[in-house]
């Protein structure tokens, strides 16, 4: 990523009367999908949402785009922005957005400028990079993810099942359960519902069940993978999914049933693939710095899906010639322009 | 039990505000339970299997914020209901979460009723009335200020002693609480170690050693410097240790003081015997054998306490990459160096560094000159000049009165570096470079030019001088440690990997004669 500027604001720049008093927040870098809607004939749509660190903006087409402030990772449609804290900004949600002379336009006193910023795209890696070390990297996170791991989620140890905490961390361990056992069983249609109930469940604005699907899917999306192309890499579950989450959460969902997912997940799936111990702990803690408990809940789903397809594979070496789902076949013949067709949105909170 | 409910239609808050909410609205007063979620159908659901659904939430939508409380009465459930609201509306909403200016004291806690802790930084003589009046409403106290008086320092933690509430300071400068890093404090991963330190800087670096090491911390507790004094008796460090005791998070607790009063540290002592958790204690030149007595674990320096909080919080040993020392490297540089190049000196920001370093020139050498050594004959009469081996502490008041700390404006180094520079009988200068919260944004950068003209002076003298440079940070903090080490490299400065490994280093570039 090119670091551009060492302030927060450029001067104000007064090349016509409607950028004369406008205050210009620089990209550092800028997500493909995002860059080619930027530039498309036409992008207007309304902020959705503003945190101190990210503004989500729902474009008249109903997707969600994200600016990051500096210091957040790159991520599915989203621009990452000199800009340290939004709320300084002044923004405020159902403000207009529009496009004009090459600027993203935030009501009349804000405009983005995405020129100098560097792209990203994200890109998963093979499974095939994976060396023999991984099972290994899988107990060593599993049991980091026990120790450093907020708790809230998946995290934690089980209370009592009177109170909605306690009855929330069992059933989102008994449904992710029953999910992995489907999965690794292969009867698809189950495991299809099994998802869909984890969608909307727990804590947090992207609450914990869809966590878990995001990095479940991240792997589900992984080439190579035994277990590559099931569920449609997650696209099967999302039908319906609007009616069961908030829209910044089911961006993120959709964007990881696509295969697109944050660079700090994208980093910690190379790292437990192929990655040096030194290396694994620095990117479990960039995964971990997720939200509240956004990022363990991510890690669960990451870790149960790598694992799954150990046991996957195992099962296979056991019982040839191999099992294949229908769905993950139909799936596998899908090209991959189809696949690149149906990008959606990452949207960080 | 009584059940209410309400929906803020269409709101978002990001998930540590809410997480943040839900546990504070879970420890309002008669509160059973309290739940503040995202409508999700899903959520309903289990809210319905343990009898917590109401019809109103039935309606709410998956944009909607769902808050259920449990009580045991109507009355309750009301109150408590307002007091969420006034949790949402007075500072912890997302889109509030900006820095705000008050005016008074009084009108920060209006507008920030779900506050719990009030970090004093005014002039000495105002701070202890504050700090009076965070503990009248029942905050926690952080008190940044120091030149308060002993007597007040006293009332204050005894007051804060009676009522369970935290009294860190005066000059206090470091804590990370909640896994906020407050003053001066570095980014490090969440785990299972607990710190108390009544040493600012000496916390930061086992806290840094610490999340090198792959552990993490719960909560780091500052006390003051004066905590462990006669006097105050050490009341914050025994409160704090009692309540990493209690807390569940925490595995393994770590104290770290400069050398405490005898009569204060045999009270410490006692407290760690009814402890159930293991204790590593750091008092640089402290005792072992009382130590060890009392069920705690000594350690010399800073990494070693570190290192065996770490494998006592449960990280193998042998997978830890504990950088042990450079033994060639100290060749090199010895062979560098003229036979008058006898002496360090270390300018540095952090006052417990610079205790620990000295500490470890001490077992070398005996003409150890300090601003801060407790021995009278090695005290420097005028500390702006240097004797033998030197180790300035450049953030104690001789240099800090009526100008800010050398982490922040780094002029007064940079001019000492060159005064050093033009002694032909200094062998090594060693500096420090504190990152994190609170610190510079560049520390490095702000040195090099002074180390680039150092290193010139020395050359054009015909002499080798050796510089030797420790950055305090981890690789989560907002300066890039990676390019506050890349450009001390650059500059010709060889880099120490901790605050102990500095010491040894230091003083082993300069000693003479040894057979190896």
């Amino acid at each position: 990523m090119t670091v551009t500027s060492a302030s927060d604001w450029e001067k104000p720049v007064s090349r016509d009367k409607a950028s004369h008093s406008c205050r210009i927040l620089r990209g550092r870098s800028i997500d493909t999908a995002f860059l080619q809607a930027l530039e498309a004939p036409s992008f207007d749509g309304r902020v959705h949402s503003v945190f101190n660190r990210v503004v989500n903006i729902e474009c008249t087409t109903g997707k969600l785009f994200t600016l990051g402030g500096w210091g957040l990772d790159n991520a599915p449609n989203t621009a990452i922005v000199d800009v340290a804290d939004f709320q300084a900004c002044g923004f405020a949600v159902n403000t207009p957005v529009a496009v004009r002379k090459r600027e993203l336009h935030i009501g009349d006193g804000v405009a983005m400028r995405w020129t100098a910023a560097s792209t990203w795209q994200a890109q998963l890696p093979r499974y095939a990079d994976a060396d023999g070390n991984l099972q290994a990297r899988l107990d060593w996170a599993q049991s980091y993810l026990v120790t450093n791991g907020a708790q809230g989620g998946f995290v934690g140890p089980d209370a009592s099942s009177h109170t909605f905490a306690g009855q929330m961390g069992i059933t989102l361990k008994q449904r992710s359960g029953s999910l992995l056992e489907a999965l690794e069983q292969m009867h698809m249609a189950p495991a299809r519902q099994h998802a869909k109930s984890l969608i909307g469940l727990g804590p947090g604005l992207t609450p914990a069940g869809d966590d878990f699907l995001v990095g479940l899917f991240a792997i589900l999306n992984l080439r190579d993978s035994p277990c590559w192309g099931w569920l449609a890499g997650g696209k099967d579950v999302l039908v319906c999914a609007e009616q069961s989450t908030n829209a910044i959460s089911l961006a993120a969902l959709t964007a990881a049933a696509n295969g697109h997912v944050r660079e700090s997940i994208l980093r910690l799936v190379e790292t437990l693939l192929c990655g040096r111990p030194a290396a694994l702990t620095k990117a479990l803690d960039r995964v971990l710095a997720i939200g509240s408990t956004s990022g363990s809940d991510i890690l669960a789903g990451i870790l149960s899906g790598l694992a799954l397809n150990l046991r996957v594979n195992a099962n296979r070496s056991d019982n040839l010639p191999s099992q294949q789902p229908a769905v993950a076949c139909n799936q596998r013949s899908l090209p991959v322009t189809c696949l690149a067709a149906t990008v959606s949105t990452g949207v960080q909170s | 039990m009584t059940i209410k409910a309400a929906i803020k239609p269409s709101t978002y808050f990001d998930s540590v505000s809410l997480m943040s909410l839900s546990t504070k609205a879970n420890q309002i007063e008669g509160v059973k339970q309290a739940v503040i979620a995202m409508g999700t159908a899903m959520n309903k659901g289990v809210l319905q299997n343990v009898g917590l659904l109401t019809p109103e939430i039935e309606d709410a939508g998956n944009g909607d914020l769902i808050i259920v409380v449990e009580a045991d009465s109507e009355q309750r459930c009301d109150s408590a209901l307002l007091d969420i609201d006034k949790l949402f509306d007075r500072g912890d909403q997302a889109q509030g979460g900006s820095e705000q200016r008050y005016a008074t004291f009084e009108s920060g806690l209006r507008h920030s009723a779900a506050a719990n802790l009030a970090i004093i930084s005014v002039p000495g003589e105002y701070a202890a009335r504050e700090a009076r009046k965070a503990l009248d409403h029942g905050l926690n106290v952080m008190i940044f200020s120091d030149n308060m008086s002993i007597e007040e320092e006293v009332e204050l933690k005894n007051a804060g002693h009676a009522k369970g509430l935290l009294v860190m300071g005066p000059d206090c400068g470091t804590a990370i609480l909640g896994h906020v890093g407050l003053c001066f404090a570095n980014a490090v991963r969440r785990g299972n170690i607990g710190i108390v330190g009544a040493s600012g800087t000496g916390s930061q670096e086992v806290s840094v050693r610490i999340h090198e090491f792959g552990g993490g911390i719960t909560q780091l507790i500052g006390t003051g410097g004066r905590d462990l004094s006669e006097e105050v008796g050490g009341i914050m460090m025994i409160d704090a240790l009692r309540a990493l005791n209690e807390d569940p998070a925490t595995k393994v607790i770590v104290l770290v003081s400069k050398p405490p009063a005898k009569s204060v540290e045999k009270k410490v002592l006692e407290a760690i015997k009814s402890c159930k958790k293991p204790v590593v204690v750091w008092f640089p030149g402290g005792a072992e054998d009382e130590v060890v007595e009392a069920g705690g674990h000594f350690s010399r320096t800073s990494k070693e306490a570190a290192l065996k909080a770490v494998v006592l919080g449960g990280r193998n040993e042998d997978e830890i990459d504990k950088h042990a020392l450079n033994l060639p490297l100290i060749e090199e540089v010895r062979a560098k160096l003229t036979q008058d190049q006898k002496y360090v000196r270390a300018l540095l920001c952090g006052g417990t560094l610079c205790y620990e370093m000295m500490l470890l020139a001490q077992q070398k050498f005996q003409n150890v000159y300090s601003n801060i050594t407790k021995d009278a004959d090695y005290r420097l009469a005028d500390v702006n000049v240097s004797h033998d081996h030197t180790f300035l502490d450049l953030g104690d008041d001789e240099f800090t009165r009526g100008r800010p700390h050398p982490m922040i404006d780094p002029s007064p180094r940079n001019a000492r570096i060159l005064q050093e520079a033009d002694d032909p009988t200094v062998g090594v200068i060693v500096l420090d470079f504190v990152l994190g919260f609170g610190a510079h944004e560049d520390p490095v950068g702000m040195a090099l030019p002074a180390i680039v003209r150092a290193k010139e002076t020395a050359a054009k003298g015909g002499r080798h001088l050796e510089i030797l440079g420790y950055v305090l940070g981890t690789d989560l903090d907002s300066q890039s440690l990676q390019d506050q080490i890349a450009k001390l490299e650059e500059a010709g400065v060889t880099i120490a990997s901790s605050c102990t490994n500095s010491g040894l280093l230091a003083r082993g570039f300069v000693e003479k004669d040894v057979i190896s």
